[in-house]
C-alpha cells in the first residue's frame, strides 16, 4: 500500500511536469535570430547563329529596382545585403534548326562589357563544342578569372545601387565569336549564356525554441 | 521568383511550430542556390528529427489483452536532440565549380551565419544559414482500439488547413497495431507484443511527403499501478519534396532524401490510474530523446489480471 501511494505521488508529480513545464512540449516558444540567406539571380544573353556570320552580340539588363523588390519579397533585409558575386556561368542551345546534327563551334569565345564603360573582359574562350548535344541543356563554361572579376565589379556597383535606394538599370553586353563547322553550310541555331549570381544577406527569423 | 518550398518543408518538419510567414518565403529562396545533392545535405537533420520523434511513444506496453474492450485517446509529445555533427555538412561542388578548399557549411539546424565558399576562376557560392535548433519536438494525438485475438489497432491522425494559402493542407496519418506474443507463451514472466506502425504526412499534396515505418518488439510488466517497458525496433523514414517554379520550370525542385533506417531502443514507464495513463520514455533511435504523454480510456485487462494473480 505504501509503495502504491508513493507511486501515485510520483505519477501526479510527473503530470505536473508535463502540464506546467516552462517549455510546454505541445506549445513551443519562439526565438528571433538573424539568418544568412542566399538568393540566386541571373542574367541571360541569347544569340542567334545564322548563315556564315559567326560573331554575335546581345545585351541583358540588371534592373536594380526589380532586384530589390525580389529581395524584399523573399524577406531579405536589403540593408543587410553584403555580397553579390558570380556563382556560375552556364551555356546551352535553345533551338537547333539544321537537318544535320554535326554542327560544331570551334574556338568559341564570349566577352562581356558594360556599354557605359569602355572596358571589356573575356569570360570564357577556346571552347570547342558540338552544338546539337547541348540542345535544351545548360552546361558549365570554363570561366576566365579576369572575366569573372569584371562581372563581380559590375555586381559591386549593383550592390551599391541596391543599398542606396537607386533604380538604375545596368546593361550587360556580351559578344560571342567562334568558327562554325562545317563551314560552307548554313548555320542555324540559337544559344544562350547564363551568368548566375548569388546575393547574400540576412533576414530576421522567428523560429521555434526547443 | 515564385518558388514555394523549403521553409514549408521546415515548417512541416517542425510540425507547424510557430514559424513566421516571411520565413517561409525566405528559406524557399535560399535553396535556389543549392544543388539537389546539397539540398539533401542541408535538410538531412530533418530526417533525424522526424524519425526520432515520429517513431517514439507509439508502443508503450507489451500487454495486449486477448479479448475485452479497449479504447484510449491521448497525446504524445516527443523530443530529440541534435548532435554537433548534425549542424554542418560538407557540400559537394556542383558541376563547373571547384572549391579552393573543403569547407563545412550549416545545415537547416545549424548556425544562422551562412558561409561563402570560394572557387577556382574567381567563382564563389553562398550557402545559407540554419535555424540554430538544438532539438526537435512534436506532439501528436494517438488512439488505440481493441482487443480481438490479442490484437489492438493504433491510430494517429491530424488534418488541418494551414490557413496561409501558400501552405495549403496538412495531413498526417499513422496506423498500425500490436499483437500479443505472450498469449502464445504462457510461461513468459513479462508481457510481450510485436507491433508495426506506418506514418504518412503531406503538405500541399506532394510539396512535402514523409513516410515512416516502424517494426517493434515491446516487453513490459505490471507492478502495481506502474508498468516499466522496454522496446527494440527498426525504423525507416523517407522524405520527398517537390515544387515547381511556374516561371522557370527547369528550376523545379524534386528532392528524394535517401531512406533513413536505424535500430530503435526504448526504455519507459507507464502509470495508470483508473482511466488516466501517464507515461515517460527514453528513446535511442535516429536521435536520442524523450517522450512524455498521457491517455484516457479503458483497457480490457482480464488476461493481465490473471497473469498478475498467477
Amino acid at each position: 500500500m505504501r509503495i502504491a501511494t508513493l507511486a501515485r505521488l510520483g505519477v501526479y508529480l510527473a503530470l505536473l511536469v508535463v502540464l506546467q513545464g516552462a517549455k510546454c512540449p505541445t506549445i513551443p516558444t519562439t526565438k528571433n535570430l538573424k539568418m544568412t540567406v542566399v538568393t540566386q539571380q541571373y542574367v541571360e544573353l541569347t544569340f542567334a547563329a545564322r548563315g556564315s556570320i559567326n560573331t554575335h552580340s546581345d545585351t541583358d539588363t540588371i534592373d536594380v529596382a526589380q532586384l530589390r523588390q525580389d529581395l524584399e519579397d523573399a524577406g531579405v533585409d536589403v540593408e543587410s545585403v553584403d555580397s553579390v558575386f558570380v556563382a556560375s556561368v552556364l551555356y546551352g542551345v535553345t533551338a537547333y534548326n539544321e537537318a544535320a546534327t554535326d554542327r560544331e563551334i570551334v574556338d568559341g569565345t564570349v566577352t562581356v562589357s558594360r556599354p557605359d564603360q569602355a572596358s571589356s573582359a573575356t569570360i570564357f574562350d577556346n571552347v570547342d563544342q558540338p552544338v546539337y548535344p547541348l540542345l535544351g541543356e545548360l552546361v558549365p563554361a570554363p570561366v576566365e578569372l579576369g572575366g569573372i572579376a569584371y562581372v563581380n565589379d559590375l555586381l559591386a556597383d549593383v550592390l551599391q545601387a541596391i543599398k542606396s535606394g537607386g533604380s538604375e538599370i545596368f546593361l550587360v553586353e556580351a559578344d560571342a565569336s567562334g568558327v562554325s563547322e562545317p563551314q560552307g553550310r548554313y548555320t542555324n541555331f540559337d544559344w544562350r549564356v547564363r551568368i548566375n549570381f548569388h546575393v547574400v544577406g540576412e533576414t530576421d527569423m522567428e523560429v521555434p525554441d526547443f | 521568383m515564385n518558388r514555394p518550398i523549403v521553409l514549408r518543408l521546415i515548417l512541416s518538419g517542425l510540425l507547424l511550430a510557430a514559424v513566421s510567414g516571411p520565413a517561409v518565403a525566405q528559406l524557399n529562396e535560399d535553396l535556389l542556390g543549392l544543388s539537389d545533392e546539397n539540398l539533401k545535405g542541408y535538410l538531412d537533420p530533418l530526417q533525424v528529427g522526424l524519425s526520432g520523434t515520429l517513431n517514439s511513444a507509439v508502443f508503450r506496453s507489451g500487454f495486449v489483452p486477448q479479448t475485452g474492450f479497449e479504447f484510449t485517446v491521448g497525446v504524445a509529445a516527443m523530443a530529440v536532440g541534435f548532435s554537433s555533427g548534425d549542424r554542418t555538412y560538407r557540400p559537394v561542388d556542383p558541376e563547373g565549380f571547384t572549391s579552393l578548399e573543403p569547407t563545412d557549411v550549416p545545415t537547416v539546424v545549424g548556425d544562422p551565419a551562412g558561409v561563402i565558399v570560394l572557387g577556382e576562376g574567381g567563382l564563389a557560392r553562398g550557402y545559407p544559414g540554419g535555424f540554430d535548433l538544438e532539438g526537435f519536438e512534436i506532439a501528436v494525438p494517438q488512439a488505440s482500439l481493441g482487443c480481438v485475438l490479442g490484437t489492438r489497432v493504433l491510430v494517429r491522425y491530424i488534418a488541418l488547413n494551414l490557413g496561409d494559402a501558400d501552405l495549403g493542407e496538412f495531413k498526417y496519418l499513422g496506423i498500425g497495431g500490436q499483437h500479443s506474443i505472450s498469449q502464445w507463451i504462457p510461461s513468459l514472466s513479462v508481457d510481450l507484443a510485436v507491433g508495426a506502425f506506418y506514418q504518412d504526412f503531406k503538405i500541399s499534396d506532394d510539396l512535402l511527403h514523409v513516410q515512416s515505418m516502424q517494426l517493434n518488439l515491446t516487453g513490459s510488466r505490471q507492478i502495481g499501478i506502474l508498468q516499466p517497458y522496454v522496446g527494440v525496433g527498426y525504423d525507416t523514414l523517407t522524405l520527398d519534396a517537390h515544387a515547381e517554379d511556374e516561371d522557370h520550370p527547369e528550376d523545379a525542385i524534386d528532392v528524394n532524401l535517401d531512406r533513413k533506417s536505424n535500430m530503435h531502443f526504448t526504455l519507459g514507464l507507464m502509470a495508470r490510474l483508473s482511466i488516466l495513463g501517464i507515461f515517460g520514455e527514453y528513446n535511442a533511435g535516429a536521435g536520442a530523446g524523450f517522450a512524455l504523454g498521457f491517455d484516457l480510456g479503458t483497457i480490457g485487462g482480464a488476461n493481465h489480471a490473471n497473469r498478475d494473480a498467477s
